[in-house]
């Protein structure tokens, strides 16, 4: 249905907005002799959604449309290069803006945040709405267009774009509430969807009622499980091998906020890491860790986009932790709270949650749209993947020296086979805004404080029934699940990264080091090599 | 990177793509197969979201304007036109001499198809979509006008719909002539410029003919009709803006025609067989 819509919503907002453009809005008589651009409005707010991609392609398709559509005086493809230049701008400011921290160099939209808040999606849509509007006078007068002369341009540039500003927030909402509530960006773009097979053996499955993240048949240590390593198209290469971080290796890029973590004693057991690493997320150490869980979202080059690639789009049944899912509701209580009680009251806390956690502009009816900084914390200045984004989510139980609540039966016990089919984990979602964020910035929280919760604070709605349930299974992957024994990572290399280079990996010279000691372990070597790694670290695996 | 790369190499093609299709359209010299395209293509839709956007458009006009002309008659503008071109011809006694001296046989009269505006242009461009199109007969190059005066003539059509370019566009000439003289000039519209699409620029070929304030202008007619018939009304002088001692007179014409509220508007199909002179033009 996602997809489908993702599909459908820009074309039918292009044509929609040619034939309003057309047949009503250049009829209207309003002064200035100038008339609000619906087209180039759509195009900018499809870009600062989307990205560059979408961006240029919804610009050079309603822009030919205009160009063709009857009323038409100017050249054919003049309209077509303007508003596609100018999707291509707006979309990679809005990228640009978005950025995270070091790592997010790259110009996919992958590396978007949960998209730009509505307060600096605008500015970038206006200016690209202005640069697009100047380019076209500009062409026009290159192209030697008798209406299109200088005092005409001087008479109409100005209240053309003053109406484009006045119309910009209505489109933009419109488009943006028409390409789903809050969904993350990256889910909104068709580039990064998420094509990882879920991991069709439950990977992580959290007990209680919220059931949740780790589950599965799988091992009784829950080992790696990668959503995929393949590279969603639109989306530079995932690295093919996940780096994995035990717990114990602190990353640098805990904020000041996991200080005041309680000591790990009062963390729930069986905790581990669950780092994602481009599009696959694990749980590094397994077992009666007495640790935080850490879930870090993301590699370096993807910081936490939670939804798309962490635990994959359909990795927990059918797209419970999808991206809408991760991004708006399911980190809310049922998931990482509820655990049979283990959990409940965990706190949640982010040390760079800088990934598409949030959901993009619009968080869907009902529910604010977090900041940008929303469950991350110091997500800029990490250093290295894990830690590069420093994506990390704690859990961490409220009372800070109650006793522990041991989780609840079934967490993260990896034994259960999962059944298939499960109708509860295939259709059930949580309600709408069970989970939302209240304050933006300030430390996840969930459960009855401030930051996360439902609603009024003190009552915390749970997820609907049945959804996520611990025991139940995870709904088969609906396409390209990986085969047998793709989980079946050999637990050493979780301290590295799950694909050992062979042997004399180091030794084959150029092959394998290039760049500016970039190593890799795949056949390709990711990037230019132009940018030093993460800061302080050198990482084996990752990609930048 | 790599992604990176890939999306600039896609911009640049789609850029190439766009700059390839302005200089086709430009070789061609801006009405080519992709207008043509462009009408079969969004004719028709333009002609449903026409009966949708119409009373929308309508209403807003109706705020502002009298909406006695606004009514005015889908199905009676022609037999309006010929009425009022047979009243005056028949009330000014002196208009039917002038008519049998110089008019041997202005009986034809325009032959009218009529059509709504349905869509209008960008910003720059006074164009307006009709919905009317060769399947009713109408031709390129054929003048458009309403009851109250010239409108402009069309530029391509469609199947159902014609694309009319309006005499208040930057990129239209006119030939028009003084009423009631020999005198002639060109009307050029000004675009966005200045004032507004409500003011056309004259320009008189003569330097030394007369020309005040008031005076009415009637096209002059084109070989064959087209792109403009003769003795269509256009509108009046306003203000003489020619400084002295220049060679040619310029002056600001308001014309009859609200270019900005198009509603009915009439295509002339068939030339009347004789300049109609200023006939027409009485009831102005």
């Amino acid at each position: 249905m996602r997809i489908l819509r993702r599909a459908l919503v820009p074309p039918a907002f292009l044509i929609l907005a040619v034939l309003a453009q057309v047949t009503l809005v250049n009829r209207l008589p309003l002064p200035g002799d100038a008339a609000p651009d619906l087209v180039l409005l759509v195009v900018a707010a499809l870009a600062v959604t989307g990205g560059p991609v979408p961006g240029m392609l919804a610009g050079f398709v309603g822009g030919l449309a205009l160009d063709l559509a009857p009323p038409v005086s100017n050249l054919a493809g003049e309209t077509a290069f303007v508003f596609c230049a100018a999707g291509y701008a707006c979309g990679a400011l809005a990228l640009q803006l978005s950025r995270v921290g070091p790592e997010g160099k790259r110009g996919t939209p992958d590396t978007r945040d949960p998209g730009l808040p509505v307060l600096a999606s605008l500015p970038v849509m206006v200016a690209g709405v202005g640069l697009a509007e100047a380019l076209r006078g500009g062409l026009g007068l290159m192209l030697s267009d008798p209406r299109m002369t200088g005092p005409a341009i001087a008479h109409v540039l100005p209240s053309a774009v003053i109406y484009d500003v006045l119309f910009s927030p209505l489109v933009l909402w419109l488009v943006g509430a028409a390409l789903g509530a809050a969904e993350p960006a990256s889910a909104v773009l068709g580039a990064s969807e998420p094509r990882q097979a879920p991991p069709g053996r439950a990977v992580v499955r959290a007990a209680g009622a919220g059931g949740a993240i780790l589950a599965g048949r799988a091992t009784a240590v829950p080992r790696l499980s990668f959503a995929d390593t393949r590279p969603a198209p639109l989306r530079a290469p995932v690295p093919a091998s996940p780096k994995l971080r035990l717990a114990a290796q602190s990353s640098p890029s805990l904020s000041p906020t996991d200080r005041r973590v309680p000591a790990s004693s009062h963390l729930p057991r069986g905790a581990g890491w669950l780092q994602g690493s481009g599009g696959g997320w694990r749980n590094a150490s397994p077992g009666p860790v007495s640790r935080p869980v850490r879930v870090a979202f993301g590699s370096p080059s993807r910081d936490g986009s939670v939804g798309g690639s962490v635990l994959g789009n359909r990795v927990l049944g059918n797209r419970v932790l999808g991206n809408r899912v991760l991004g708006n509701r399911v980190l809310g209580n049922g998931l990482l709270d509820g655990v049979g009680g283990g959990f409940s009251g965990s706190v949640f806390r982010g040390s760079g949650f800088s990934g598409a956690l949030g959901p993009s502009l619009f968080a869907g009816p009902g529910s604010r749209k977090p900041r940008r900084d929303w469950l991350r914390a110091g997500g800029r200045s990490s250093v290295g993947p894990l830690t590069s984004g420093g994506a990390g989510v704690r859990l961490l139980t409220r009372r800070p020296h109650g006793v522990l609540r041991a989780p609840g039966k079934g967490w993260l016990q990896p034994d259960k086979q999962p059944r298939r089919n499960s109708p509860g984990l295939a259709s059930a979602s949580p309600r709408e805004g069970w989970i939302r964020a209240r304050r933006a910035g300030a430390p996840a929280r969930w459960g009855k404080s401030a930051s996360w919760s439902s609603g009024s604070p003190g009552h915390r709605s749970s997820p609907g029934k049945g959804w996520i349930r611990p025991a139940k299974p995870v709904a088969p992957a609906r396409r390209k699940s990986p085969g047998r024994g793709w989980l079946e990572r050999k637990p050493a290399r979780i301290m590295w990264q799950p694909k050992t280079p062979g042997r004399g990996w180091l030794g084959r010279g150029s092959a394998l080091r290039r760049g500016s000691g970039r190593w890799r372990s795949g056949s390709r070597v990711h990037g230019t090599g132009a940018k030093p790694f993460g800061s302080s670290r050198t990482r084996i695996g990752g990609r930048r | 990177m790599h992604e990176n790369r890939r999306t600039r190499l896609a911009l640049a093609v789609l850029l190439v793509a766009a700059i390839a299709l302005i200089t086709l359209s430009y070789r061609s010299g801006g009405t080519s197969g992709a207008n043509g395209a462009g009408n079969s293509l969004f004719g028709p839709v333009e002609n449903a979201a026409g009966y949708v956007t119409r009373p929308i458009e309508g209403f807003f006009h109706a705020i502002g304007h009298d909406d006695a002309t606004e009514i005015a008659n889908l199905q009676t503008q022609n037999d309006q036109l010929r009425a009022q071109l047979s009243r005056l011809q028949l009330s000014q006694s002196d208009a039917r001499q002038l008519n049998k001296l110089l008019q041997l046989d202005a009986r034809g009269g325009y032959k009218i198809v009529a059509a709504s505006v349905i869509a209008a242009g960008g910003s720059y461009s006074d164009t307006v979509t009709i919905d009317a199109g060769s399947k009713d007969g109408i031709q390129a190059d054929e003048t458009v006008l309403n009851g109250n005066g010239l409108v402009g003539t069309v530029t391509s059509v469609g199947p159902t719909t014609s694309t009319v370019l309006l005499a208040s566009d930057a990129s239209a000439t006119v030939g028009v002539r003084l009423a009631g003289t020999n005198t002639i000039g060109a009307i050029t519209g000004a675009g966005t410029t200045m004032a507004g699409s409500d003011t056309l620029r004259l320009r008189l070929f003569s330097a030394s003919a007369t020309l005040q304030p008031g005076d009415a202008l009637v096209t002059f007619g084109s070989v064959g009709g087209r792109p403009y018939v003769a003795g269509v009304p256009v509108g009046t002088v306003t203000s003489i803006t020619s400084q002295p001692g220049s060679l040619t007179q310029t002056a600001l014409v308001t014309p009859f025609a609200d270019f900005s509220g198009l509603g009915v508007v009439g295509v002339v199909i068939a030339v009347p067989r004789a300049d109609p002179r200023d006939s027409v033009l009485g009831g102005h």
